[in-house]
């Protein structure tokens, strides 16, 4: 092998396309490894991501064959710093996800920008607090572990249950010192098609907890009813701090 | 008038153009950001939900983006023009109608759908046919059928209107298209018009052994001609995944800035609900499997034909596919699609609201 012939070999291997499909192919193994692929996508869908890294190695092969095989036509051996902006771009989420936090899931400025609250936040309080706090006919003592989706579809059905679950807080300024939202995000694929889901949470505990920590409630939920909609809302709530989950989102469930 | 390229900025000094020094200087400036962008979005709760958003929007069509561009690899290699030829109507007007069903056949979402829609079209056959099929492909099949019909709990409803809708809109612009342009190879660029060989995206002369003997692929060998169809699956790859991450990059900025409470508070209004909605499908850029549970969570906010318009625009025209689709198609072109798949998609949503009334 001549030395230019050599220099044309050692660029190939190093060509902006093998250095992209092993960048995402690393990329990937490492967010299925880790399990941080859940703060993107669903739970689910980890097989899409196996399918993804069994393509990309494919690809892979395909492109090594093409560096080995003499009868490659070099195309990719040409280098320039426009290539190289074209792998940094195609790299960037690979990037963001290795570089970036390690725990981070969509968060409380998310919620605030995708909440589509039923009512205005001090409305809602209203109506809570115009109901007789903790009078429902249903109150059991017994406490039982739901997901905040259980709460807000079968609400009205567990009115006067006492229950726990957890979730992120929303500290509103129109909200009274004693009130603050619980929510978490519900996925069908990924977080961008995360849709928030909130519940009104009442607690003599002080002091309440930050806006956007993850913590765990304990307290009764109690229904009224504004513009024909049950509002549901968690009264005498306990609150502590707790670990944010492995799977921060929850699944819509096709 | 003269067009104002590198060559005609007067240089200050022989030998000196500032094209030139510029050039390298903005490409490393965007290097830079690439580089810094972990810590720079890591400075704002809205610079989380910026990163989490793009690599989520990334990581969901990246699996599909791999899977089309092998089915692509694959047909480019396998699928001979003559047989394409033999089973798509001759007559362009037939051949619209039923290449809008080809998501039957073969059920790919937006993101997988570009690879496949450029080989075929490397393969000769008509652009008013492939872009039927890339139009209707993400609406008019079983999968997106299924989760529609989840997400609005059986509402028969908004599975046939959503399909009926995608299908007409998709059979409706190729045909106009084909009467604007006469000659739609016209609308290509270089590397994606037929009969230059394997439309990797190369200007090389095929079948001269160049770029491996592509003129060849019938004669050899099946493992060589798989590779052969992995090396075309590598070129779709980085040039769709490139147009990919800028599409996604926009939607995601999208995603961050828009309050979707404004949005809602314009539900009243049926055309402004709607136009809103498509505005939000244009620019949220979500998998035509998932976009139907959230355009459900807005049941009883936006009008029906503001939800419809939704979920039948999304997955035909968005930002990420804009882009992709200017990997292969003169910008002209890819306007005068984004135009008339709105048009069609307002229209059709507005009937509806004509015909079936308002409600949620």
């Amino acid at each position: 092998m001549t030395h230019a012939c050599h220099e044309k070999h050692w660029k190939q291997w190093f060509s902006p396309q093998f250095i992209c499909l092993i960048g995402w192919m690393v990329g990937l193994i490492l967010l299925l490894l880790h399990g941080q692929y859940q703060l993107y996508i669903a739970t689910d869908f980890w097989p899409l991501l196996a399918v993804a890294i069994g393509g990309l190695f494919i690809l892979l092969y395909a492109q090594t064959a093409k560096i080995s095989s003499s009868s490659g036509c070099g195309c990719s051996a040409k280098s320039s710093l426009g290539r190289w902006l074209s792998v940094a771009l195609l790299l960037l989420p690979v990037w963001l996800t290795l570089a970036g936090p390690t725990h981070e899931s969509l968060n409380a400025n998310a919620f605030a920008s995708r909440w589509l609250a039923p009512a205005s936040l001090a409305s809602l309080t209203q109506n809570v607090a115009s109901q007789p706090w903790g009078h429902d006919d249903q109150a059991t003592s017994t406490l039982s572990s739901v997901s905040l989706q259980t709460i807000v579809t079968d609400g009205p059905a567990m009115a006067g249950r006492r229950i726990a679950t957890i979730g992120r807080t929303y500290r509103d300024p129109s909200l009274p010192d004693d009130t603050f939202l619980i929510f978490r995000f519900v996925v069908a694929c990924c977080a961008a098609d995360a849709v928030p889901i909130a519940v009104l949470v009442q607690t003599n505990q002080q002091p309440l907890p930050e806006s956007d920590q993850w913590i765990r409630i304990e307290g009764r939920i109690t229904v009224s009813q504004s513009a024909n909609q049950p509002q549901i809302a968690i009264i005498d709530a306990s609150h502590s701090r707790v670990k944010p989950p492995d799977a921060p989102y929850l699944t819509a469930g096709w | 008038m003269s067009q104002l390229t590198s060559n005609s900025i007067p240089r200050v000094l022989p030998g000196f153009s500032l094209v030139k020094v510029a050039r390298p200087v903005i490409v490393l400036m965007l290097l830079f950001v690439i580089v810094a962008m972990p810590w720079l979005l890591g400075q704002s709760a809205s610079g989380a939900t910026f990163r989490i958003t793009l690599v989520s929007i990334l990581l969901e069509a990246i699996p599909f983006v791999v899977l089309g561009s092998i089915i692509g690899g694959v047909i480019e290699v396998f699928v001979s023009p003559q047989w394409l030829t033999r089973i798509i109507p001759r007559r362009q007007y037939l051949a619209v109608p039923v290449a809008a069903l080809g998501g039957f056949l073969l059920p790919v979402c937006e993101c997988a759908v570009v690879p496949v829609a450029r080989r075929l079209l490397a393969k000769g056959v008509p652009f008013p046919a492939v872009l039927a099929y890339m139009l209707a492909a993400p609406i008019v099949n079983p999968l997106v059928i299924a989760s529609t019909a989840v997400a609005y709990l059986g509402d028969t409803r908004m599975v046939v209107l959503r399909t009926v809708g995608g299908y007409i809109v998709a059979v409706i612009v190729p045909l106009i298209i084909r009467w604007r342009w006469r000659q739609t190879d016209s609308i290509l660029l270089q590397h994606a018009k037929p009969n230059t060989g394997c439309g990797c995206g190369h200007t090389h002369q095929h079948g001269s052994g160049t770029c491996g003997g592509h003129g060849k692929h019938q004669r050899k060998p099946l493992s060589e001609r798989l590779t052969e169809a992995m090396r075309h699956a590598v070129d779709d790859f980085l040039l769709v995944g490139r147009f990919l991450v800028i599409g996604a990059l926009m939607a995601a900025i999208i995603h961050t800035a828009l309050d979707r409470q404004i949005v809602a508070s314009i539900g009243a209004s049926p055309v402004f609900s709607t136009l809103a909605m498509m505005a939000m499908a244009g620019g949220l850029n979500l998998c035509s499997e998932a976009d139907a549970f959230v355009a459900a969570s807005l049941s009883g906010i936006l009008a029906f034909s503001a939800q419809l318009a939704f979920l039948v625009l999304g997955p035909m025209m968005d930002i990420k596919l804009a882009a992709m689709y200017l990997a292969f198609m003169k910008r002209t072109a890819v306007a005068w699609i984004i135009a008339l798949v709105c048009a069609g998609v307002f229209g059709f949503s507005m009937l509806t609201h004509l015909l079936i009334g308002g409600g949620s």
